[in-house]
This record gives C-alpha cells, structure tokens and sequence, in this order.
C-alpha cells in the first residue's frame, strides 16, 4: 500500500495507556480499544506523519538494534495500524519529508 | 402507624414506610448490616401505601402500583440500587461485575460473568476463614475499588458446597427470580465480620466456569485482562474513556484466570497463590 512518498500519522484524538504488554488506545470516535504489542506500539509512536515506511524500516531496525532490515514486518504492521483504524497514511510531499 | 425498613447502602440512607407489615418482611431482603464507614450525601425515602395492592411512592413522587409484596420487594430493589449506582456513575465510578476478597492480606478482585461461581466461591471463601466484602458487583474509581454491599443472592443448592448453611436458610429472607427462590445472606448474621473498604486490590482474578471439572489457575496477560475487565463492565451508563482508563490501570500488570471446578479446590488454589 505504501510507495516512498507515502507517510504515516497517528489519528488524533486517541487515549492511549501503557501497560506491561504494549498499549490499550482507545479511540473514542469508534468506540473501539485497541492493544498494540510493545512493538507495534513502538511503531506506532514513530508514525508522526513525516516518516515514509523506509524512514520508519531504519527507525525501527536502529531501536531494536536489528542486523536484519525489519521492512516486511514494518510494511505488514503499518498495514495492520492503518486497517485498525489508529493510524493514516498520505501522500506526502517528498521534498518536505525529514529525517 | 405502619413499620419502617432503614438502611445504609455506602453514602445513601434509605428509609422506606409501609402500611402492610408482610411488605415490610419482604422488603427485609434488601438492609445489609455491613460496616461502612462513609459519609451520608443522599437520603432516599420510599412509602409502601396499602395492604394489596400497594401504591409505591419515592420521594413523595408515585412510583407504580402492584398487587404482591414480592413485586413491592422487585420494584424497591431495583430502584434504589439503580438511583445509587446512577449517582455512582455520575461521580465517575465504574461499576463492575465482580467479588471483593482478602486471602492472607491479598486482596483479590474475582471478576467473571454471570453464572461463573462468583457468589458460591464467595461464600465458600467465607466459611474457610476469608474476609469477603462483596460476591457481585464493585466499583472502581481512580485505582480504588470497593464492594457494593448487598446480600450475596444464594441460590438453591448452596448446601453442597457450604454444608455450613444446612438446615439455617429457612430462617434468611427470600425472593423469586423467576422460577428460582433466592436466598439473601448476610455474613453478618452467621458471625462473620463484613466490612466495606475503598482501596487497591493486589490481584485481579477472572473466574471462568468449568462447573465439575478440574480447578486451574493460570497467567493472564494485561492485554487479556483489561478485555475480561471491559466484559465486566455492567453497562450503568459508564464513559467509555472513563472505563477503559480504569481497565488499564486495574490490568497493567496482568492477573490470573481462575479455572474453577467446584468452590472448595478454587479456595485451595486461591489459598496457594496469595500464600505465594
């Protein structure tokens, strides 16, 4: 779904609670709870809609200290965060992305 | 003349007056003579007029009118346990399906669903030695969590597994639930201490049935617990922010699933667990 200029952004709005495994968010727009795995819940920090998913592969395989490059798993789980309804990607301007 | 039914339910003082004493007998289902120790902010007054059919009024306003004392005793109950849980509500209490019990100074929240053994793991949890505050219903506000103390509702065959009871539930007060009589006990009344605290739980179990099968205690995950917490929710009108916040809070740290068998082998691993 995503191509290099495509950006992720966390919807706003959300109430989110830490726990001991990952994040309940809580979107009061749908009435749903979610729970993020402690990594998807990392990923999902990262969205904040300036980072393509490329942006977000390195991201992630710097925090996790990864020698793989994590970019299927990257690409699956913004997938699943947009189909969940807690995050949106655009299309974003590659000249403004930063990072 | 007539006779007056009073009671305390947590800061709310209930007076009820009826002409007809048997409605008064049926109405000694509902007063509970738990410690508490809150402030009074509400006062409710309820009158009972006549000796059948009977006129109900709260507050000086007409309730409804009704032909028995058990349906004065149905419509009564479910009145004044509504208005509270409302005012409960409104002051961002969250109302939860569950029991209130300390073993060995850990005071666990047992939540489950309707029919899960909640009221009979209550009441066997009693008879060993155990401090109960509630088999049914708590509520939960910042953390705290505290019991609404009404009479655990016993229900026919009770007996098996609190043989304590034999032969002394014809002497508690009853009522009909459809086609079964149940039976209020209140702990009070067979010398147990009962009283209703605002505080943190150590531990929150949810209780699964598995009604004469094997008793089992397993991990819970947060995330699978704040979800049997948000399925515990009893619907009183809730935020749902307000809900979820406290489900997290309650299941940051995960808990356990009661598996539970028969009452007495749960006791044991209930036992085992807060010893642990």
């Amino acid at each position: 779904m995503s191509d290099n200029t495509t950006v992720y952004s966390r919807i706003s709005g959300l109430e989110v609670h830490e726990t001991d495994d990952g994040l309940i968010v809580f979107n009061p727009a749908t009435d749903k709870v979610h729970h993020l795995n402690p990594t998807a819940g990392v990923l999902w920090e990262l969205c904040s809609g300036s980072k393509t998913a490329s942006q977000l592969t390195q991201g992630m395989a710097e925090l996790f200290s990864l020698d793989i490059s994590p970019a299927e798993a990257v690409e699956t789980g913004l997938n699943q965060l947009v189909s969940e309804g807690v995050l949106v990607a655009t299309e974003g301007d590659a000249s403004q992305i930063d990072g | 003349m007539g006779k007056h039914v009073s009671f305390r339910l947590l800061t709310s003082e209930v007076d009820i007056h009826c002409d007809d004493p048997r409605v008064a007998e049926a109405l000694n289902y509902i007063p509970v003579k738990a410690t508490q120790n809150f402030p009074v902010t509400n006062r409710m007054n309820y009158s009972v007029a006549g000796e059948g059919p009977y006129r109900i009024a709260e507050n000086d306003d007409f309730l409804d009118s009704v032909e028995t004392a058990d349906d004065v005793l149905f419509i009564v109950y479910g009145r004044i346990h509504r208005r509270i849980l409302e005012r409960l509500v409104h002051s961002r209490w969250v109302v939860l399906h569950g029991g209130l019990a300390t073993l060995n100074g850990c005071r666990m929240l047992l939540l489950g669903h309707k029919g899960s053994g909640k009221t009979t793991l209550s009441t066997r949890l009693l008879f060993s030695g155990h401090q109960v505050e509630g088999d049914e219903m708590v509520l939960v506000r910042n953390g705290q969590v505290l019991a609404l103390p009404r009479a655990f509702h016993l229900k026919p065959g009770i007996e098996r597994h609190a043989p304590e009871l034999a032969g002394r539930l014809d002497e508690l007060p009853k009522k009909k639930m459809g086609a079964v009589d149940l039976t209020a006990f209140d702990p009070t009344r067979f010398g147990f201490e009962w009283a209703i605290h605002k505080a943190p739980v150590d531990l929150v179990i949810w209780v699964s049935p598995n009604h004469g099968g094997a008793t089992s205690l397993t991990e819970l995950k947060p995330f699978q617990l704040i979800q049997r917490i948000l399925e515990s929710s009893l619907g009183w009108g809730e935020q749902r922010n307000i809900l979820v916040a406290e489900a997290a809070r309650l299941g940051s740290g995960g808990g356990k699933e009661l598996t539970l068998g028969d009452p007495e082998s749960a006791v044991r691993a209930l036992e085992k667990l807060s010893a642990g």
